[in-house]
């Protein structure tokens, strides 16, 4: 029943049955043989395999013993070798072969004596042994598992590591089943009888590891073997052929990955099964925190498998096959087909099936490619993934090299982006100039225009000089008086300003009240000072110009009138000279003004 | 064998495969499932291949293990290790690509062959939100699915659709098949759990006896 054959081979009956010819089923584990004839066949092996240990023992120079020897010491050198270049040796070794003589009791007092994985367990649970100290409860799960034990090491030299399995899952079942429904245990929460099963699994199976855990019976220390050969010829494969996204360059990441790397490893220490299993859990959720970081969101299982092969092959964990084993065979098997810890164990099953069958199909690669690998011919590529497997110091050495690397292409990024800023730059100066060089442009026509106000502003003072009795009324008729026919043109011009003047044409003003009308020849005179303040050195030239000339042209004016006049020129011409720098806004805000001035006109 | 303990004095514990081709939308369903999210940058999970969700049916509390599986090519061999001892699957395709069905085909048909009626199933088209690139025709798809004794539904991940509907229809088959195998394994209380069953042939019945004979025999030396 525990066939291994794959499902699609048909087989004839006859094929199917026992080598012995006993009528019964054979099967291929069995190597052949029906469970009855193979147990049988299995005792007469081993008693002679015993009698050659034996033998070793009393005769020193036998030379069977000797081949024995040598083949066994070979093979543990071989595992030694593996082994303590990553992991702490653990002290397996080959077991002396227990004599039928010795007792279980002998045997389980040798094994609970000096154990300190034992009293690990029992430090761990420390809480649950006192609570049920001195009970009936304590009284009964000692019973259960004195007899579970006793069971097993009576029959470890008689039954296949199967039926021992079957007998510890037997024993979880029923144990599970009495906790449930024995009166003894009626008044205990389910969470405390949950951590009693663990307990009671944890502290049996820690007690049994060096009966149970790669048993000589059993072809689990070969499968380690050759797993691990496989996976170190398979030391090329990097992250890429797999088909993973591991970003190799981000330290958060590659920290991961050595963690997930460590606790995979951490695996083969740990003794209860579930305790194994919490090494794959912790593992595989160290994947998950790196594909995170890689993928940008929750992982799937497409992206997980891959990067859980990944880690297997870097890993290489001692003795893999028979940690797998060990925890099919002798974990809970509820636990193993529900929950977190039985998908990521499944997984794990799944990457080991899958490095065990890789070709070069799976690869995605060429199968001269990926013969010249494997045979050692073409060395990869020395990247940080393949570096992983051969040793520290270079592994560092590639780091470096792929942190200079993208340190470098940084750089060449730096200085592409600095060439741009400058090109951004010239570019936004030529753009500035052209800019400049357009309202450059653009201010003559403003020049002229804002030209009209001196002459206006002037107008208006004269003006509003003249309106109000008492000051200065014959200025301005004498101006025009005594200009020549070229002041004639300019007074002309200057009339022609004047008559958009506000204040000019203002009958509700002037009809209404003198002293408003006079109010409001000082507020506009002021926005006429305003205006004037922002005049172009340009402007504040014309209007000197304009001003010398009539100064020029009147020398036949009145002391009093000409002094006044200067006054207000020099008025005039001294304020521009302090807001100049705003040249652009000043336009603008006269250009406001007389918005202003002529919206205020059709408003009236 | 897997029923005694699915089902426990207060509820089941069942476990579902997600099977099919990458990217037709396994790990999309599952989410839209658990977590009724989509495309979300604020899925709580770290992972999402292993969800649990918990319901009620009929004042019985069911767990589901949803199971996400690795759909590439390359991985389909590993399926046997993946569907063990599992209650239920769904196999997804893609309604706008046809070969995701042909996968289907034959993951169903590996199904049937290696697990029998042990197992309940459910086709899942996916994506029917773009039902204008429609590849697989429903009459095909629901023809091969009565074929197989499978359940077949058309969902999107994408716009929640069916997809409770889906699951609770596959807990209900598994819940019926689950009572089914107990009172089975009452009756007959044949040796105690099988595990690592790997069934060989799909005729099961005519490898049923020769199983059977088999045990005695070991149970009869120890």
């Amino acid at each position: 029943m525990y066939s291994t054959k794959t499902p699609t081979l048909r087989i004839d009956e006859a094929d199917l049955k026992c080598k012995n010819g006993c009528g019964f089923y054979g099967n291929a584990e069995w190597e052949g043989y029906c469970s009855k004839c193979y147990r049988e066949y299995l005792q007469k092996q081993r008693s002679q395999t015993e009698c050659n240990v034996y033998g070793q023992v009393y005769d020193l120079a036998s030379s069977n013993k000797n081949n024995v020897q040598i083949s066994a010491h070979q093979k543990y050198e071989e595992k030694k070798v593996q082994q303590e270049k990553k992991y702490k040796l653990l002290n397996i070794s080959f077991r002396k072969p227990v004599t039928k003589v010795q007792g279980y009791q002998e045997l389980l007092y040798e094994l609970t004596k000096d154990n300190s994985d034992l009293e690990k367990v029992k430090a761990d649970n420390r809480d649950l042994i006192a609570m049920i100290a001195k009970t009936p409860v304590e009284r009964d799960v000692r019973k259960c598992m004195h007899s579970f034990i006793i069971e097993i090491l009576q029959n470890k030299d008689v039954k296949r590591i199967e039926e021992l399995s079957e007998i510890t899952q037997n024993f979880y079942q029923v144990f599970a089943k009495r906790l449930e429904n024995s009166a003894k245990y009626a008044d205990i929460t389910p969470e405390v009888k949950e951590k009693l099963l663990d307990y009671v699994e944890r502290y049996a199976m820690t007690l049994l590891y060096r009966i149970l855990f790669c048993p000589p019976f059993t072809n689990d220390e070969e499968k380690d073997l050759a797993i691990q050969k496989r996976i170190r010829q398979l030391n090329w494969v990097s992250g890429k052929n797999l088909e993973c996204r591991i970003h190799e360059t981000s330290s958060e990441v590659r920290e991961l990955v050595y963690t997930s790397i460590t606790d995979l490893l951490n695996m083969d220490s740990a003794k209860a099964p579930q305790e194994k299993l919490s090494c794959v859990i912790y593992c595989c959720r160290n994947i998950f925190l790196m594909l995170q970081q890689s993928v940008g969101g929750p992982a799937s299982a497409d992206e997980f498998l891959p990067a859980l092969i990944f880690i297997v092959l870097k890993a290489n964990p001692a003795r893999l096959k028979s940690n797998i084993n060990f925890i099919t065979r002798f974990c809970n098997a509820s636990r193993l087909m529900t929950g977190e810890g039985g998908y990521y164990f499944t997984n794990l099953c799944c990457a080991v099936s899958f490095i065990e069958n890789l070709t070069a199909e799976s690869l995605n690669m060429d199968e001269k490619d990926f013969n010249a690998y494997m045979s050692g011919e073409r060395v990869p590529a020395n990247t940080w993934e393949s570096a992983l497997m051969i040793c520290e110091s270079l592994h560092l050495m590639c780091e470096d090299i792929t942190l200079l690397d993208e340190m470098k292409a940084k750089t060449t990024e730096i200085m592409t982006e600095a060439l741009n800023l400058k090109e951004k730059m010239l570019q936004f100066q030529e753009e500035m100039k052209s800019e400049v060089n357009t309202v450059l442009d653009r201010t003559p026509l403003l020049i002229t225009h804002s030209q009209r106000l001196p002459t206006n502003l002037d107008c208006e003072d004269i003006e509003s000089y003249q309106l109000p009795p008492p000051i200065i009324p014959q200025v301005c008729p004498t101006t025009i008086n005594n200009s020549t026919p070229q002041n004639d043109m300019r007074t002309s011009l200057i009339e022609d300003c004047i008559t958009p003047s506000p204040t000019f044409d203002f009958p509700s003003f002037i009809g209404d009240d003198s002293f408003d009308v006079s109010k409001a020849e000082d507020e506009t005179s002021l926005i006429s000072l305003d205006t004037q303040s922002d005049f172009d050195t340009q402007q504040d030239k014309s209007t000197n110009e304009l001003l010398v000339s009539t100064h020029l042209n009147l020398p036949c004016s009145t002391e009093s009138e000409q002094e006044d006049y200067h006054g207000f020129t020099v008025q005039g011409s001294n304020i521009p000279t302090i807001p100049c720098s705003t040249g652009d806004l000043s336009l603008n805000t006269t250009e406001m003004d007389c918005e202003n001035y002529t919206s205020y006109f059709h408003n009236t | 064998m897997a029923t005694s303990i699915n089902s426990t004095a207060n509820g089941y514990n069942f476990k579902v495969v997600l099977l099919g081709e990458g990217c037709v939308g396994k790990t999309s369903i599952a989410l839209r499932y658990v977590e009724n999210k989509f495309n979300d940058r604020h899925i709580s999970t770290l992972q999402a291949s292993f969800l649990n969700k918990k319901l009620t049916v009929h004042g019985k509390k069911v767990n589901l293990a949803i199971w996400d599986t690795a759909g590439q090519e390359k991985f389909h061999a590993l399926g046997p290790i993946y569907y063990r001892m599992s209650n239920g699957a769904i196999i997804v395709y893609d309604v706008t690509d046809y070969d995701t069905f042909q996968r289907v085909i034959n993951w169903v048909t590996e199904l049937r062959k290696m697990l029998g009626s042990g197992i309940c199933l459910a086709i899942a088209g996916n994506k029917v939100d773009l039902e204008k690139d429609r590849r697989v025709y429903t009459e095909e798809a629901e023809e091969f699915a009565n074929k197989t004794g499978a359940m077949h539904f058309h969902i999107s991940a994408k716009l929640n659709e069916n997809i409770e509907e889906m699951f609770f229809q596959l807990t209900l088959r598994m819940i019926e098949h689950a009572d089914l195998m107990e009172q089975k394994s009452t009756l007959s209380r044949t040796s105690s759990i099988r595990r690592n069953v790997v069934v060989v042939e799909d005729e099961a019945e005519e490898t049923e006896p020769t199983k059977s004979s088999c045990c005695s025999g070991s149970s009869h030396t120890s």
